[in-house]
């Protein structure tokens, strides 16, 4: 029996030839035409309805890109907004990556910030490294054990894990709230809202100090770059993506699908976690009781656009950054009308990317495996 | 006259149906006989309105007829019984009934519904429960309201697709009965089978389709049915020493001289799995009381009708699921292998959910199963040289053909993938291998690489075949036993030399009794 | 207290509870539907948000409450159908497509309402009338959404409709095999729903709210999703779902004077009470009901 004729060009040297010159020049191209379209139709939607509102295009476009990395505040700006996005995006790429879907990442997150906030105080006369630890130590916990209560509705209550995580961010806006005002208010504080400064010890060292960039950016890529090498090259990496591409086969093939399942569930909110705890010791270095900015939801976005490789999630989570402090630092360009401009919009790019994201992402990603 | 010209349907570069002529005539029943893969459900799929053909025309006494969706097919008064049970599994009969009925009003009650479904079943000949749900019923009774789902309205053509897959030996007379009766009123009935024993016996004229291509239409009676096996495989060598599945009944042409069953008499070995009085609280139905052993050296086969138990039994066998009462033992070998060593291996009923990923690459399906060990993995770190070289070595070994090893296994065809399953599977050399319908879905020669390969490692391990094709288990087993809802049956040898007709027949209709849950006759076997 | 005005307060508390139930029930209404359909809309809350900003600014410009609530139903009528576009036609994943219709409706609706009175008096329309809470003008969606769910409810039971529409979603198929259009029901089915959500935002921005602020729903519509479930995908169970979250919603209003020291323990407690019930309720029951068949399975059919 002959085999049929395939498309990647049969077994002659030919063809061989011929893949690897696909594999070098036109998978990394396919694989980054599509995140640039999505990208791109983003931008354009923002661009469209910004015009509508009466702001011209030729002041915005510059005037954007200004505001996004026109000077060296303004890119640390634009770096540390891209920090938790990565961190949290990563997370979810794993846990995507293993079929767990969780959208339960801004709540893992608060929580995280919570706990780092809440340790802070106590370790504030350790040495430097080891109270910032403690409390890095503290967001990974609760934002693992966030996810944990999900996971755990999930595989002993059936509870699906789309609805538990998102019931479950919920009540972590209030959790907040109650903590926030409760024992770690800030007595000095006009409104109860806000908890006391945490103390130096605790402080992510800083990478350039006018603009307030701290060293989180670096950990968020370590972490990509780790969970790229745990995916491709480790054997816990390849079963998480078999479970996730085939539960049942996996199954079949002896691996323990709940406990990956778990797995990756955990440690994605653990990701979160970490996330807020690197936001409050790093960037705002206290706690409010309205600390949320969504950054779970876009942090979704950012894992879809990578198409869910960890390395991917780099660049995805620097464009959102780029969105969000782009919309926000509009205010701060010399051109003139700039005020109003709507920075809710950011979430309407954010919800395009993810919509052209899917459109075509199924198709793309089996031309990938196929490559 | 029901007429199909020159159908044609390809998928992407494949082309499934090629340039297809076929007549359909009232008061005749016209079969479509064909190997698996050869287009049969495709072509009737086109003209039910499942898909859509590239090219071709479909005409009802001469005027165009165009089908775009079911519905239009049953406005031309079709109607099909499916292969795969077309039926919602969470409704009732009467309910399912009813989805179909579009000559009731907009609103139904249940106690409406059952007694239409009464009149309907009255007027048709078939008994069904109305009330009952469609869950709890055998595949039996589920094919009994798929025909009355099809026949309920009027139809002037009856589609069946493989309707004997599913059924019992009696089941199967009572089926053709029916259809015999249906053809005396004047209808058109389209019977499609692999099986060419059923459509010597039943149909008035046959439509041979091989690869795509019409190679015979005609009268039934003026082809023997060696003649038809050839054209059904073309001319190919059908002097194989497996018994090709639907060929190979007594009835028909004898089996080859030189087929021999799995084992060659030799006395077995050890043990390799035994299973005592197990019984498991998952499953639907659960094994009861399952008493079972498999020596090394044999094979042993279990029959039944699909849903009495046998993924159940596999998942038990495997180690997959536990017991809640009752013993299961796997002896190991001695030694220890490098590779799979002692784990029991699995030839799936279903690869592309249960034993592949279809998106991975072929190189990481070789080594699915074993990642963990030592060759492929340290301490974590995934060995790539290893794999590959493990990967190439199977291809080589095996024969599988494939662009690369890093294609997709989605890209293969089903046959290149069953080689690829089997030959992960058989590569540690395990002690025990169970196999599950291995050829389903498959055409003549992947069946028959799988036969062999099954043949080969039945000489030095243990071998438990679950397989819902009789012909498959007589050809390959030693022992034979029948599940039937949960309960197996005690084994009982399979006479060989298999030319031996009587006794064979004899053995045949016990089975099938047990198949069909009644006991077994006086003459003992 | 006398017995008559303790009785008032019991009475207020429950009018009150019953005016909270109407946007739950409403977008809980239209998701079983949707979900007996086998569409999963995490979008549900993105519809009802749209609903919300367009009814408040339809009423506000043309001074009448019913055609705002058309407005809201006009929004939710095309959150439902860029739903239907995306899970039902082009099959894709139907869970990443309700997020990022939320987040597309949570950007634009944001911008709406930052905008609204700007580009109303660039138009020459005067300047917004005063809310219209409590005048009466939408009092008419409660009965209306009570007889919705009765009808949804006999429908779904007796109906050869609400046959087919059970059908599709469990075995989408066999249902195409036996002559439903499953791609027609499914779209209409994701249209239905996120009607109904978008007429649950209206009427909590015309009548409890009287206004529209930016994310305003505060996860009303994710209640609603538990809501189905937690009512076993069945109408009845759904009304008696949303009739107790409402009471809750409004027992927590009228609490709020009395928390007295704790407040700021006691408020946040009591405004997490409804997502920690509805989880309690889906852990104590998931594990026994079963969803429909084919629910958030896209059907690659005709």
């Amino acid at each position: 029996m002959t085999a049929a004729p395939t498309a990647s060009g049969g077994n002659s040297r030919l063809g061989t030839a011929v893949r690897a010159a696909r594999r070098l020049v036109f998978y990394p191209a396919a694989a980054l035409a599509l995140p640039t379209l999505s990208a791109g139709v983003g931008l354009a939607v923002m661009l469209v309805v910004v015009a509508a509102l009466g702001f011209p295009p030729g002041v915005v476009a510059p005037a954007f890109i200004g505001a996004v990395m026109g000077d060296a505040e303004r890119l640390s700006a634009t770096l540390l907004l891209a920090c938790p996005l990565m961190i949290i995006g990563t997370g979810l790429a794993l846990s995507f990556r293993c079929g767990v879907w969780n959208i339960g990442a801004d709540g893992q997150y608060l929580v995280g910030a919570l706990a780092g906030a809440a340790t802070a105080p106590y370790v504030g006369g350790w040495p430097s490294a080891a109270a910032l630890g403690a409390c890095l130590l503290a967001g990974v916990a609760a934002g693992g054990l966030w996810a944990a209560v999900a996971a755990l509705l999930q595989y002993s209550r059936g509870v699906p894990d789309v609805l538990a995580t998102i019931l479950l961010n919920f009540v972590a806006i209030q959790v907040l709230s109650i903590v926030v005002r409760g024992p770690l208010a800030d007595p000095l504080s006009a409104d109860r809202d806000t908890t006391a400064a945490i103390p130096a010890a605790a402080e992510i060292p800083l990478l350039y100090g006018p603009g307030g960039l701290h060293a989180g950016i670096a950990l968020a890529v370590f972490l990509a770059a780790m969970l790229s090498v745990f995916l491709s090259r480790t054997t816990w990496g390849l079963r998480t993506r078999i479970v996730g591409l085939n539960p049942i086969a996996a199954r079949f093939a002896r691996i323990p699908v709940a406990a990956y399942a778990c797995g990756a569930f955990v440690a994605s909110g653990a990701m979160g976690g970490l996330a807020g705890a690197v936001e409050v010791c790093g960037n705002t270095h206290y706690l409010t009781g309205a600390y949320s900015a969504g950054y779970g939801y876009t942090a979704i976005a950012v894992a879809l656009l990578a198409g869910l490789r960890p390395l991917g999630v780099i660049p995805a989570a620097l464009f959102f950054a780029a969105l969000e402090s782009g919309s926000r630092g509009m205010q701060k360009m010399p051109q003139a009308g700039l005020q109003d401009f709507p920075t809710v919009l950011t979430f309407a790019a954010q919800g395009v990317v993810l919509l052209v994201s899917v459109l075509a992402a199924r198709r793309a990603l089996e031309r990938r495996e196929a490559a | 006259m029901l007429a199909l010209r020159g159908i044609t349907k390809r998928f992407g570069p494949l082309t499934a149906l090629d340039a297809v002529d076929a007549d359909f005539v009232p008061g005749e029943i016209h079969a479509v006989l064909g190997e698996n893969g050869a287009g049969k459900t495709t072509l009737m799929n086109i003209l039910y309105g499942l898909m859509r053909a590239d090219a071709g025309r479909i005409e009802l006494d001469g005027r165009p007829l165009r089908i775009r969706r079911p519905a239009d097919a049953r406005a031309a008064g079709m109607g099909m019984v499916h292969q795969h049970f077309m039926l919602v599994e969470r409704m009732s009969v009467a309910e399912n009934l009813a989805l179909s009925d579009v000559g009731t009003g907009f609103w139904t009650t249940p106690a409406a519904a059952a007694q239409r479904t009464e009149q309907a079943a009255r007027r048709v000949g078939l008994e069904v429960d109305p009330g009952r749900i469609v869950e709890d019923l055998s595949a039996g009774q589920r094919q009994r309201v798929e025909i009355l789902k099809a026949l309920m309205r009027d139809v002037t053509t009856l589609i069946l697709d493989e309707p004997t897959a599913v059924l019992t030996p009696g089941e199967t007379a009572a089926l053709f009965d029916a259809l015999r009766r249906q053809r005396g009123s004047g209808g058109r009935i389209v019977f499609i089978s692999h099986k060419l024993a059923e459509v010597t016996s039943l149909a008035d004229r046959v439509t041979v389709l091989r690869r795509g291509r019409v190679v015979y239409t005609g009268p039934a009676a003026a082809l023997s049915a060696a003649e038809l096996a050839e054209r059904m495989m073309g001319g190919r060598e059908t002097k194989s020493d497996v018994a090709v599945p639907g060929a190979g009944r007594p009835q028909a042409a004898s089996p080859n001289p030189g087929a021999v069953g799995g084992g060659d008499g030799a006395a077995p070995g050890a043990a390799v799995l035994e299973l005592e009085r197990v019984s498991t609280d998952v499953g639907h139905p659960r094994l009861e009381h399952v008493s079972l052993r498999v020596h090394r050296g044999e094979i042993v086969g279990v029959a039944g009708v699909d849903g009495n138990g046998q993924a159940e039994l596999a998942r038990v066998a495997l180690g997959l699921i536990g017991a809640a009462s009752g013993r299961i033992h796997w002896h190991r070998r001695d030694k220890v292998d490098a590779l799979a060593g002692a784990r029991p291996a699995h030839i799936a009923d279903d690869r592309q959910r249960e034993a592949l990923v279809l998106p991975m690459t072929v190189a990481e399906n070789a080594v699915l199963k074993d990642l963990g060990r030592r060759p492929f993995s340290r301490f974590g770190w995934l060995n790539r040289r290893a794999i590959t070289s493990h990967a190439d070595a199977l291809m080589r070994e095996y024969d599988i053909r494939a662009a690369s090893l890093g294609v997709a296994v989605a890209t293969l065809s089903g046959g290149t993938q069953q080689r690829l399953v089997v030959a992960r599977e058989l590569a540690g050399r395990p002690a025990l291998l169970v196999a599950v319908n291995p050829t389903r879905g498959l055409d003549a020669a992947a069946s028959a690489f799988v036969h062999g390969r099954l043949r080969e490692h039945g000489h030095s391990a243990g071998v438990l075949l679950i397989s819902a094709d009789l012909d498959e288990l007589l050809a390959l087993a030693d022992r034979v036993a029948v599940l039937y809802s949960g309960r197996l049956t005690p084994l009982s040898n399979v006479p060989r030399p298999l030319r031996n007709t009587e006794r064979v027949e004899r053995v045949m209709v016990q089975i099938g009794r047990l198949m069909a849950g009644l006991p077994p006759s006086e003459e003992t076997e | 207290m006398s017995e008559t005005t303790a009785g008032a307060v019991v009475f207020s508390i429950l009018w009150r509870g019953v005016q909270s139930s109407v946007p739950l029930l409403l977008a809980a209404n239209g998701e079983l539907v949707g979900q007996r359909a086998g569409l999963l809309n995490i979008g549900i809350e993105g519809a009802m948000l749209s609903g919300a900003c367009a009814a408040a600014i339809m009423g506000w410009w043309t001074g009448s409450a019913f055609l705002g609530v058309v407005g809201g139903a006009a929004a939710g009528t095309v959150v439902g159908a860029v739903f239907a576009c995306w899970t039902v036609i082009a099959r894709r994943d139907q869970i990443v497509a309700g997020l990022g219709l939320n987040l597309l409706a949570l950007g634009l609706t944001g911008v709406a309402v930052q905008h609204a009175d700007a580009w109303a008096a660039s138009r020459g329309v005067r300047v917004l009338p005063p809310p219209l809470a409590g005048s009466g003008g939408v009092d008419w969606l409660l009965p209306t959404s009570l007889g919705m769910i009765a009808l949804t409810h006999l429908l779904l039971g007796r109906s050869r409709i609400g046959l087919a529409l059970r059908a599709v979603g469990e075995n989408p198929a066999a249902a195409e095999a036996a002559g439903v259009r499953v791609l027609v029901v499914r779209t209409a089915a994701a249209l239905f729903a996120s009607m109904m959500a978008g007429l649950g935002g209206a009427y909590l921005s015309l009548e409890i709210a009287s206004g529209f602020q930016e994310q305003m729903t505060a996860g009303r519509g994710f209640l609603a999703l538990s809501l189905v479930i937690f009512g076993r995908w069945s109408a009845p169970g759904v009304l008696a779902a949303a009739l107790f979250f409402g009471c809750l919603d409004s027992v927590q209003v009228a609490l709020q004077p009395a928390l007295g020291r704790h407040v700021h323990v006691l408020y946040p407690a009591l405004l997490a009470l409804p997502y920690v019930l509805a989880l309690a309720a889906l852990a104590g029951l998931a594990g026994r009901v079963r969803p429909p068949a084919a629910l958030a399975v896209p059907y690659d059919g005709a």
